[in-house]
């Protein structure tokens, strides 16, 4: 059969072509209004999440006592961590009303970044991950960014009788043993006297999230040597880690903030 | 008592079929209230069934492309080796693009493109890993004023993922067609065509639809993806639920027995927007 068919019995106009329905009242056809809407250079911005900071210690202390000579070295080494804390946001921008009864937009986004990270996130530097400059036929969410313990999503959605453009940014729990000062030795006598190789390590957190970068530009070190004689009474002996605050401190110089400028456009329409 | 209709409307150059709207008046007359749906579509749309001045999506590219996808490695490793480490995770440098269709329209038309039963969105996970580690490759289709592309990211963990091959489905749609003649129904006996809306629509393209039964993709409808806890979640036009980063994935120093971070997989709830079934017959 092809044609037109008005059934009856059971309320139903159909346009056929032998097999296939091409359009009936029971409702097939994806009717779009032909209005195309635009907007253009929307900006979409994910700020750089909340700051921390994980500082480290290390002390080390050599000793050797010779006949003829004593040698006594100490080093100290602080590093810092910086860190983005844990943290879940999501903020809307409103496109435009809805048309009444449309519950579909079909239609594509264009992104370009505008601004990006300033350094590595855990080691890896956060590049876009849709196609940058290029039509993409949108149809939900999309995974902007991401790495370890970061996730940046855009969604394009019809929500509340509006078109939608969300963003949305998640970043991971904080590190592990994060929880004020950790060490792995107590605070109190990490240098034995006259003990080879004595020492410990000890962090400060100042922080709920992850580390995200570090360089040797965060390492401060003091070393502390000298000659004989030792034995009994190292010069400036110091038993236990120093306050973190007394090594200078080193700016945090990083920035995650990533800007997207976002073209859409598409069409309203409902499943009929 | 309002009914579904379908009618022609010669001066105003309209055919449609509807369900007619609340107020009654002249079947005749395109000014009547009954008429609305005919006369104002868009304001209408949830009356309307065929109208000739809405775009109905007609289909004019079908192909299916295979494509192979290269293998590639494990994740970079840990962050600030020594000090600070975790399970390998990360996201690749790499990206990779592929054409899928020459399709040479000269306008960027709307796509749609299939992997299996579901239609891709924007950064659709093609490939996991045997056992959830980390590791995905994802594409997301984008388009040319001359060709259909397929655009690949990877995450990456402590293993990466074998080459693999994938057969997607390219829909094409074209933009409305412009009216050309002049009748507004005309029916081709010898190829058993009915055309409306001065060959605006004919039976005898195909369109995309909404039907029962045959082989239809899922189109998600709302969002189709979420974050909590720095980790994605992605849910499929299907409902299949893909987690990439797994509940081992945590973050703690080297240095001494440093006890793990809480895991760094999601821990949301979301499970979808849900999805239409389409297809073009």
């Amino acid at each position: 059969m092809k044609g037109f068919e008005v059934d009856p019995v059971n309320r139903r106009l159909r346009i056929v072509n032998g097999s296939r329905v091409v359009a009936t009242t029971d409702g097939t056809l994806i009717n779009l209004i032909p209005t195309l809407h635009t907007f253009s250079g929307r900006t979409v911005d994910f700020p750089d999440p909340p700051k921390g900071e994980i500082r480290g210690w290390r002390g080390f202390q050599q000793v050797e006592i010779t006949v003829s000579t004593d040698e006594y070295l100490q080093r100290q080494t602080t590093q810092t961590w910086y860190c983005r804390n844990s943290q879940e946001l999501e903020t809307a921008q409103d496109l435009v009303t809805a048309p009444a009864g449309a519950d579909i937009f079909v239609g594509w986004v264009r992104l370009s970044r505008t601004t990006g990270p300033t350094h590595p996130w855990w080691g890896v530097t956060i590049n876009p991950l849709p196609p940058i400059s290029s039509w993409i036929p949108w149809n939900g969410s999309g995974w902007i960014e991401g790495s370890m313990g970061l996730t940046r999503l855009l969604h394009l959605v019809i929500e509340g009788g509006k078109l939608r453009l969300v963003m949305q940014q998640s970043v991971g729990p904080k590190v592990g043993g994060a929880g004020g000062t950790f060490g792995i030795y107590p605070p109190s006598s990490l240098f034995a006297r006259r003990v080879e190789g004595s020492g410990g390590i000890f962090f400060e957190v100042n922080s709920s999230g992850v580390p995200v970068w570090t360089s040797s530009s965060a390492t401060v070190t003091r070393t502390l040597s000298t000659s004989s004689p030792l034995i009994y009474n190292p010069p400036d002996y110091i038993d236990r880690h120093p306050s973190l605050g007394s090594f200078p401190v080193v700016a945090d110089p990083t920035n995650y903030r990533s800007v997207y400028s976002v073209d859409v456009k598409g069409y309203f329409g409902r499943r009929s | 008592m309002p009914m579904t209709a379908y009618r022609e409307f010669p001066a105003a150059g309209v055919v449609a079929l509807f369900d007619e709207a609340p107020g009654g008046g002249d079947p005749k007359d395109i000014t009547s209230l009954r008429n609305r749906p005919a006369r104002f579509p868009e304001s209408w749309l949830a009356n309307v069934y065929l109208h000739n001045l809405l775009n109905n999506m007609e289909v004019v590219i079908d192909q299916t492309v295979g494509i192979t996808h290269a293998a590639f490695a494990s994740a970079s490793g840990e962050f600030d080796p020594g000090t600070a480490a975790t399970d390998r995770y990360d996201t690749d440098a790499t990206q990779v693009d592929f054409d899928l269709v020459t399709h040479n329209l000269g306008y960027e038309p709307l796509v749609l493109v299939a992997l299996g039963d579901d239609i891709l969105t924007p950064g659709y996970p093609v490939q996991n890993a045997p056992v959830t580690n980390g590791s995905g490759r994802y594409c997301c289709p984008f388009v040319t004023t001359t060709k259909v592309r397929l655009h690949e990211y990877r995450t990456r963990a402590i293993s990466g993922l074998p080459s693999v091959a994938r057969s997607y489905r390219v829909l094409v749609m074209r933009q409305p067609r412009t009216p050309t003649g002049r009748m507004l129904r005309e029916f081709n006996p010898t190829t058993g065509a009915l055309s409306l809306g001065r060959d605006t629509f004919n039976s005898g393209r195909r369109y995309l639809q909404v039907v029962p039964g045959g082989s239809p993709f899922g189109l998600s409808h709302g969002r189709t993806m979420d974050a909590k806890r720095g980790a994605p979640r992605f849910v499929a036009p299907d409902g299949t639920i893909f987690d990439p980063i797994p509940n081992t994935a945590n973050v703690r120093f080297l240095d001494g027995p440093q006890p793990p971070s809480e895991p760094y997989s999601y821990n949301g709830s979301f499970t979808g927007d849900g999805a239409i079934q389409v297809q073009a017959p």
